[in-house]
């Protein structure tokens, strides 16, 4: 499995359509119902952290469901990261500064995003 | 390039994050309860066993110094240094050899035997870290002394920390105990 293969996998793990962001479709009607989750990786080989983030995207009245699902994540993140394997080793993904931060759409008040932080390392040699 | 690699199984043989001090801890099973954390840490936990070594080619003439025939080892001077950032009276009693009447902690002006502690290091190790199945890398240090002292460095908006520097000691009951061993154990698929 291809490191973005792998960050994939994990981004799809947490029950909502992951979305790369370099992917996400620019016609609205390609994209995925709320709630959903994009991402962005960085990548590299052994002795480097790259960023990772994550954005949740809810559409709704309140940070009720959003907070849960990015309490979801932080427990399956942990304190220590956790260890994904892909082609040629491993991925190393632990917890960004700061880990989550509410963020809003200017043009839907409903729209609620978290935008969450990660780092990777990924032990590879290449 | 010819030599710029790195082995194929790297990821399967490294040690992740901190680890914990506890005072208990089955290396047979890898049996470990949270409630056995002595204390939280703050910044890097370092550990080193130095032999402390006799050259007897010394005073011989003729004789390479470091040969390693006549090389012995006299001691291992084994330490562990970091610091607490959390506090309560079973780190206090580690700390600082004392007696405890209602809560007050009088340093000791003599040394006992009961001053002296056991500790173990547990950390993460391998590619698989799971509660259940999840691998090892652990010390075991005997009849430990906190030998640096007492401190306390308390800072503006910030944790106090309790830096320490325990030392493990041999005991007469058993003079040829090396007052410290190492275990490593990789992870296993689940079951």
């Amino acid at each position: 499995m291809t490191k973005a293969a792998c960050v994939q996998r994990f981004m799809a793990s947490f029950g909502l359509p992951a979305v790369q962001e370099a992917a996400f479709p620019a016609d609205p009607v390609e994209r995925p119902e709320f709630p959903y989750l994009t991402w962005s990786a960085s990548f590299d080989a052994l002795g480097v952290e790259v960023p990772v983030s994550l954005s949740l995207w809810y559409r709704s009245e309140g940070w009720v469901a959003v907070n849960a699902k990015m309490a979801e994540i932080s427990a399956a993140v942990g304190r220590g990261g956790v260890f994904l394997l892909c082609d040629g080793g491993g991925v190393w993904i632990r917890r960004g500064v700061p880990f989550a931060q509410q963020m809003g759409d200017p043009d839907d008040d409903m729209i609620k995003r978290m935008y969450i932080n990660l780092v990777a390392e990924y032990i590879t040699e290449n | 390039m010819k030599f710029t690699k790195i082995p194929e199984d790297t990821f399967r043989k490294l040690q992740l994050n901190s680890g914990v001090l506890a005072t208990t801890f089955v290396p047979e099973t890898g049996a470990f309860e949270t409630a056995g954390i002595i204390g939280a840490t703050t910044g890097n936990l370092t550990f080193s066993a130095v032999p402390q070594l006799i050259d007897n080619a010394d005073g011989i003439n003729n004789a390479p110094r470091n040969m390693m025939e006549l090389m012995d080892i006299d001691y291992w001077d084994v330490n562990m240094s970091g610091a607490f950032i959390t506090v309560d009276a079973n780190v206090l009693g580690l700390l600082l050899p004392s007696s405890v009447v209602n809560g007050v902690f009088t340093p000791a002006g003599e040394l006992e035997t009961s001053h002296f502690r056991e500790l173990w290091w547990i950390g993460d190790y391998s590619d698989i870290t799971d509660d259940t199945n999840g691998g090892y890398a652990a010390i075991h240090m005997l009849n430990v002394l906190n030998t640096g002292g007492f401190r306390l460095q308390t800072a503006d908006k910030g944790k106090g920390q309790f830096a320490f520097a325990f030392k493990a000691h041999y005991s007469l009951s058993d003079q040829s105990k090396i007052p410290f061993e190492v275990y490593l154990k990789a992870g296993t698929a689940g079951t």
